[in-house]
């Protein structure tokens, strides 16, 4: 489709023919970097409509004048032009267009030259995701994609990946973007029971399937995705086959992975040290009586088991040290292994795929794997019928821990003494008398799986009405099952005395089907139309059942059967249904200016009846000056196009039934009941974004220097707000659509070509910055935890009392009294609350360096943030001077007060009582990060050894992820993101941003893989 | 041709997906929900509405859980310890609480729920069924009642400190879309407690349609757990006659002194009402308040995967009994694993933060939860009669000793002091939720322990620090809502 669409354009531009005397003239064209033929090239006589098209050998052979001039075209490489000059074999090779302007996006419902587009959209292609070890794609688009904020979960794997498109449009709606697959709007929330983080079902696809990834970030790209698109669109391309031979692909990649940073927490003699001065500070003595305890040892004799040593006893310094830092986090390992068959006929093409990955986390218990086949097949039936399928299989398994927040997440285990011995020294088995739960008693003897099977696919079908007129209709389905079994031991504290086991199923189907016409005309010779016009709907069901049973023979047994006591049992349903009319037109004059209209009519079931829909327009113009006369093939000056887009779209991602007045069952002690769940809101209504972007695309020097600049202010109004009303109503919060939100920020993006030839230099930097603002709430104050929505302020900042440091003279710990001046206080519930932080980041982006040379490849890249604050909301415990027994900080006992005149940040530490123990900006620290997010070092055999073993090709290659990371932050990661329980596109996970709770750092990973091709 | 028919026949099958809509198409009902029109139109949904009220009144924010041991923190002076790890309870117990503090805002928001729930059934009465509707009317004004009583006695200042006080906004019709109206102020005091002396009044009389005694009318309320809360009330308004009064129709309705269990032991961790209880929270394995972090048994046990053992008895407690006195009888034996191994009142926790002196009234997170015992009502029986003089249905001598006598606390008394009821009132009652009441009528102290702002100070009765924040929420959402002064 792609080269009928190139071999048209070039058609276009082609004049009369030529006479003459002819010569046969024959070769090979083959790619510059790797030396491989390249079948599939166009090659031209130019200034005739006479050509070829390379074979599977990349050889082309063409009767032509002897002053003939050869055109070479393909894809995504440059175009070369070469003088035949009376030889009769003209060899070529052909390199990658370093700007890809006459690259092929997809954009919704149909594809465009991206030199023509007048929207702002980001692409990936494949290339970028080969060999990519993460469960779920989008963490690629991190750092390579400007404007695009991702934050990953955390070292758990198979975690929801929280994804920003120029900022946050929504408070109490979802932020996330919509992700479309193959034409599918495909299910991308958490479908994991609420009782754990929240999952990612994209962690379904496998990134090796992937043939490129849009953003569509402006309202120009995204309104025909109308009532979803205010959070961008992420259009997902697998792979397909193409005509020729069948070529296989195997690739195998094996590494481990590591904790990319710790954060050191006390030994034994330290924590006995710092711990015997906590309590003489408020004893008034280390051997003074004070509330229950005769003396600091007795404390530790009361509450620490077994911490002394049993053959000495006296001395204290001597006995159990354990690092539980260490043991909460381990070396984790990947597996992966892929094989992929594609090739066809002239009238059948296939891309078939199978992969295997199995990976360990960091997180001590807590594992991953997944096995996908993929098929995706075209038929061409006739010559105006073809039809195709895509379709893909999964099954994925999360051996998960509990959430961050749970007594038995691995991370908590920090929270013991280094004294808590980690082998009962009574029993010999795993010590259960430590300060909180031993978490590798929960390790051994609890588990949390979850195993998906799903389908994603469709079914497609093209037909060629007249030449120009095409229809097509799509008929996606996107089936996911997911199991949830957790069974709780009996020596653990969840599933005490006699065993706990839940066990949960989801069924989501989701019924995508699309139609639409597309119709291309030329008026005039120079002004071009395109236009598509459709309808859409999709159906989405959702069904759950879960039990929970307890008191089982023995941790043998670990299902319900064997239970003797159903403690609840439940099974519900949910589901929406949209339904959409959509037009677009294209227009292009003389090849230089460009507009494109288009338009969405939305209904959807999630609202009022008498606002069931909404209409999303959106305009661009774009200008390619380059193509004026007075620029026309300027070497300095390559390309320049100043592009406008404005437009309108929705965001309709709320509860399913977000309108009614509704009332819940809810029973007493086996008495059927119900009671309220929500008042009713029937004017509810979507949200509407108003985008405007400015932007222009540029080359510099043949397109040696080239990138894109973009402005947008981005207005969200009507915003689908759970407004807090009086609770004395009977209820808490009703939707409104009330107040107003706003984006806006500069992306750049430059790429350079720093050296060609066989020693390349490549270079692309991207930087966004972005300026979020609720700018109207109607009076509201929406407040989560620390976190506040206020109106002039960006949204979620943290709002609590504000840290003045420590009193010089006596070590207490100061906060601000009030709301503005410099008055403190040494009683933290007397201070007022200020805004103290702010989780959003001022900019972030990502700067890549790819070198080659011969058959070695080098790719290095950095990913920055910064700007955002983290609420490091562990350090409540981790560093509060023993106002109980929790094991500290490192931190803390290097810099606490000690002595009248010490300057430290953490105030003298106070057994029992605490000093500033409680929620203040003393647990908000800056959390901008660099990080060297990606370095792959690839070598690629020379052809003639590897044709030797029938092979086509062989790489071999390393890739290291987060090999260093340059920050401030103290705690585990910068990059972290909600740790709650709480679905990603609700409400309180829109705002609780920044939130560092025990949560694990990414991994350090280090991958060894090898590729071939034959 | 065959090329045709296909082309044909294709395009007439996406042609028809192509026009497929119509408007019905986007009208989705939920699953597990219905709209609240349906609910009021019937019998049964009214029927439904009422067994929902009654599961908010059992959840852990109200008697299930805070609600007692609320009440037994913020009055406490030291004979209990509190060393778990949540804070908002630490802060009960310092006498410092938060108006953030989410369980204080929860005990506020759930049960105003429960009584738009009883305002939404109250005004639909006429769709009940006949031979239902004063039983319905007698259980919704029951629910709103006391719950309106528990708002007051936490939110406010105790009655005796001023009946012009604020108290909470008493609101008596459903809602309906949300209008000016429904940002009420602050009622006093003395309007809420008027409005329980109706409400709990009407019930009694409606609800002598149903059986009384222990565990009549399923173990919802009936006329005689009415006049139990009626007997709690006019105690707290110091309308002693009354108090009395009431006390001794339960006490009548329940069959008097033999109807306590000979053992106190076995008043508390039943899945059935027994012969001592005048109302409980039913609970049953699938329906209770928890046992992770929330419900009473979570907090009060340490046993074999029960509990987290955060609140236990201190030294100073033990000090104030006979030693034979079987309310302090402690079971220390490491083999015990549920509360049914535990025979007396006390045991050495076994669990979570294990070798505590932990109290057995708490042992079960789906046992039922007494709200109110008969020895309660004896109790205030006799306090009621002494400090008024009479000696109505018993007396007052007879009462106490009736209740010492049952757990061997020593010699029979021959006479009576305020103080001694008081004293014996904290014996038999202690962790159920009385402390902070009863230190307000008997206008006593707390002392604040360490931790708190004010640690060491004596805070009396009256004191504005032992009065529950109006939620920070409320306060933000509702600006006709005054903070309680020591808040400010």
């Amino acid at each position: 489709m792609k080269r009928i669409l190139t071999l048209m354009g070039i058609l276009l531009f082609m004049g009369g023919s030529l006479f003459g005397q002819q010569i046969n003239v024959s070769g090979t064209v083959t790619e510059l970097a790797t030396d491989e033929t390249m079948p599939g090239v166009t090659v031209m006589v130019q200034g005739t409509t006479i050509g070829t098209v390379t074979d599977l050998d990349g050889r082309y052979e063409l009767s032509v004048a002897p002053d003939a001039v050869l055109v070479f075209s393909f894809i995504g490489m440059k175009t070369r032009e070469v003088q035949v000059a009376g030889r009769n074999v003209v060899n070529v090779s052909l390199e990658p267009d370093v700007e890809l302007l006459g690259e092929v996006v997809v954009v919704g419902y149909g594809s465009q030259l991206k030199y023509e587009l007048t929207g702002s959209i980001a692409s990936m292609r494949a290339e970028d995701l080969q060999g990519a070890t993460m469960p779920s794609f989008e963490s690629a688009l991190q750092g390579r994609t400007a404007g695009v904020h991702i934050s990953g979960g955390s070292g758990k794997l198979g975690q929801v990946v929280r994804t920003r498109i120029r900022g946050s449009s929504s408070i109490s709606a979802s932020n996330q973007p919509l992700y479309v697959i193959d034409g599918v709007p495909v299910l991308s929330q958490n479908l994991g029971t609420t009782g754990n983080e929240p999952t990612n079902p994209l962690a379904d696809l496998n990134p090796a399937d992937i043939e490129s990834i849009e953003v569509l970030k402006d309202a120009s790209a995204a309104a025909i995705y109308g009532s979803r698109a205010s959070n961008g669109v992420i259009i997902v391309t697998t792979k397909r086959g193409r005509e020729g031979r069948t070529q296989f692909n195997v690739s195998t990649q094996l590494g481990f992975s590591d904790p990319s940073n710790t954060v050191g927490y006390l030994n034994r003699q330290q924590y006995i040290d710092l711990f015997r001065d906590a309590y003489a500070n408020v004893a008034g003595g280390p051997n003074e009586p004070y509330v229950i305890w005769d003396s600091w040892d007795d404390a530790l004799d009361w509450r620490l088991y077994a911490w002394r040593d049993p053959d000495n006893p006296g001395d204290v310094y001597s006995g159990p040290d354990v690092n539980w830092e260490d043991e909460a986090l381990r070396r984790g390992g990947i597996q992966q292994f892929d094989l992929s068959a594609s090739g066809g006929s002239e009238s059948t093409q296939y891309f078939a795929a199978l992969s295997v990955m199995d990976q360990e986390a960091i997180v001590n218990g807590n594992s991953f794997d997944r096995i996908n086949a993929r098929l995706n097949l075209d038929q061409r039936a006739t010559d105006n019928l073809s039809f195709g399928l895509n379709m893909s299989m999964i099954r994925s398994r999360n051996f998960r821990v509990a959430h961050d927040r749970a007594f038995a997440t691995p991370l908590q285990m920090i929270a013991l003494p280094p004294m808590n011995p980690i082998i009962d020294p009574a029993t010999g088995e795993l010590n259960r008398n430590t300060l909180y739960e031993n978490g590798l008693v929960v390790r051994e003897y609890n588990n949390f799986d979850t195993e998906i099977f799903r389908n994603f696919g469709n079914l497609f079908a093209d037909l060629r009405i007249l030449d120009n007129l095409n229809f097509r209709s799509e008929a996606g389905v996107d089936v996911l099952n997911q199991r949830e079994m957790e069974y709780r031991g009996r020596l653990t504290n969840d599933g005490g005395p006699d065993g706990f086991a839940f066990d949960r199923t989801v069924t989501a189907k989701v019924f995508n089907l699309e139609n639409y016409f597309t119709y291309q005309q030329q008026f005039a010779d120079d002004l071009d139309l395109n236009l598509v016009v459709g309808t859409s709907l999709q159906i989405a069901d959702f069904d759950f059942a879960s039990m929970t049973a307890r008191g089982f023979p023995n941790d043998q047994f670990k299902r319900i059967a064997s239970a003797s006591e159903i403690t609840s049992a439940s099974s519900s349903g949910t589901g929406y249904r949209y339904i959409s009319y959509f037009s677009r037109a294209n227009l292009k004059y003389r090849d230089t200016y460009l507009l494109s209209l288009s338009g969405r009519m939305d209904g959807s079931s999630r609202f009022g009846r008498d606002n069931r829909y909404g209409f999303f327009p959106a305009v661009s113009a774009g200008y390619i000056l380059t193509n004026e006369d007075f620029l026309v093939d300027n070497y300095t000056v390559s390309f320049l196009k100043p592009r406008v887009s404005w437009g309108l779209t929705g965001n309709s991602e709320i509860d399913n039934f977000a309108s009614r007045g509704l009332y819940m069952g809810s029973n007493y002690a086996g008495l059927s009941g119900m009671v309220s769940s929500s008042i009713p809101s029937p004017d509810l209504k979507w949200e509407t974004t108003t985008q405007l972007n400015v932007g222009i695309d540029f080359g510099f020097l043949n397109n040696r220097i080239s990138g894109e600049i973009d402005y947008y202010i981005k207005k969200t109004s009507d915003l689908l707000l759970n407004v807090q009303i009086p609770a004395t109503t009977g209820f808490t919060t009703v939707y409104r659509n009330v107040g107003d939100m706003e984006n806006k920020g500069w992306e750049f993006v430059i790429n350079t070509v720093n050296l060609d030839g066989e020693f390349s230099w490549n270079t692309n930097f991207n930087i966004a910055f972005n300026e979020n603002t609720v700018t109207n709430l109607d009076g509201q104050i929406i407040s989560t935890g620390i976190w506040r929505v206020m109106e002039g302020y960006p949204m979620g900042v943290f709002y609590t009392k504000e840290y003045a440091g420590v009193d010089p003279a006596n070590g207490d710990a100061l906060f601000y009294l009030n709301e503005d001046g410099d008055e403190t206080t040494t009683n933290l519930a007397a201070a007022a609350n200020r805004v103290v932080g702010d989780p959003n980041p001022d900019f972030w982006g990502g700067f890549t360096n790819t070198f080659r040379y011969r058959g070695i490849d080098l790719s290095i890249m950095f990913q920055f943030v910064y700007g955002h604050d983290i609420y490091n909301h562990g350090r409540q415990w981790q560093a509060d001077g023993f106002s109980w027994f929790d094991n500290q900080v490192v931190d803390l006992y290097n810099d606490h007060w000690k002595q009248p005149g010490d300057e430290t940040f953490y105030p003298q530490p106070r057994f029992y009582e605490g000093n500033g123990y409680g929620t203040s900006s003393m647990l908000i620290f800056d959390g901008s990060y660099i990080r060297l997010k990606e370095v792959t070092l690839g070598y690629t055999l020379p052809r003639d050894l590897v044709r030797r073993a029938n092979l086509d090709n062989v790489r071999v290659f390393v890739r290291a992820y987060n090999l260093l990371t340059f920050t401030d932050y103290p705690g585990w990661d910068p990059e972290t993101s909600a740790p709650n329980t709480a679905d990603i596109g609700t409400q309180s996970s829109n705002i609780q941003q920044g939130w560092d709770f025990y949560t694990a750092p990414q991994p350090r990973t280090i991958t060894f893989g090898l590729n071939m091709g034959f | 041709m065959r090329t045709q028919k296909i082309i044909y026949i294709l395009s007439l099958v996406f042609l028809a997906g192509v026009f497929f809509s119509c408007d019905d198409f986007l009208d989705l009902e939920p699953q597990q929900a219905v709209s609240d029109d349906a609910i009021y139109g019937d019998h049964e949904g009214v029927i439904n509405a009422l067994h929902g009220a009654y599961s908010l009144v059992a959840s852990s924010n109200l008697y299930a859980g805070t609600s007692i041991f609320h009440s037994d923190l913020v009055g406490n002076s030291g004979e209990l310890n509190w060393t778990g790890t949540f804070i908002q309870y630490r802060q009960w117990n310092w006498k410092a609480m938060d108006p953030n503090d989410g369980f204080i805002s929860s005990k506020w928001s759930v049960s105003y729920k429960a009584i738009d729930l009883a305002n939404n059934i109250l005004h639909s009465l006429d769709v009940v069924d006949e031979g239902h509707r004063a039983r319905v009317e007698g259980e919704a004004r029951f629910i709103r009642g006391i719950l309106y009583f528990e708002l007051v006695r936490f939110y406010g200042l105790p009655y005796n400190a001023g009946a012009n006080n604020l108290g909470v906004p008493l609101i008596l019709t459903p809602t309906a879309g949300i209008t000016d109206d429904d940002y009420p102020a602050r009622a006093t005091v003395g309007d809420v407690y008027q409005q329980v002396l109706t409400d709990l009044g009407e019930a009694r009389n409606l609800l002598s349609v149903v059986p009384t005694g222990a565990g009549a009318n399923g173990g919802r309320a009936t006329s005689t757990t009415a006049a139990a809360f009626l007997s709690r009330v006019h105690l707290a308004m110091g309308n002693w006659q009354a108090a009395a009064e009431y006390a001794d129709e339960v006490i009548g309705n329940l069959g008097g002194y033999g109807a306590l269990h000979d053992n106190i032991r076995d008043a508390f961790n039943n899945d059935e009402y027994t012969s001592e209880d005048v109302f409980m929270i039913n609970q049953n394995a699938t329906s209770n308040a928890g046992q992770a972090n929330a419900g009473i048994a979570t907090f009060f046990a340490s046993l074999d995967g029960m509990g987290r053992g955060d609140v236990y008895a201190s030294s100073a407690y033990f000090e104030m009994f006979d030693p034979e006195d079987h309310r302090i009888q402690i079971t220390e034996d490491p083999e015990i694993s549920v509360i049914a191994d535990v025979p007396t009142m006390f045991y050495i926790g076994i669990g979570t933060d294990s070798g505590n002196e932990m109290s057995s009234k708490w042992g079960k997170h789906d046992a039922n939860i007494p709200v109110i015992r008969l020895a309660e009502m004896i109790l205030t029986r006799a306090e009621a009669n002494f400090r008024n003089g009479s000696s109505i249905g018993a007396d007052p001598l007879d009462d106490i000793n009736a209740i010492r006598n049952r757990s061997h606390a020593g010699d029979e008394w021959t006479s009576l002091t305020l103080e001694m009821i008081w004293e014996e009132r904290f014996r038999e009652l202690s962790f159920e939720g009385h402390k902070l009441h009863d230190i307000r009528r008997f206008q006593g102290s707390v002392v604040a322990p360490a931790g708190s702002p004010w640690v060491g100070e004596t805070i009396h009765w009256d004191d504005g620090r032992l009065v529950l924040p109006i939620p920070q929420r409320e306060i933000d959402v509702n600006e006709n809502l005054v903070q309680n002064e020591a808040y400010l």
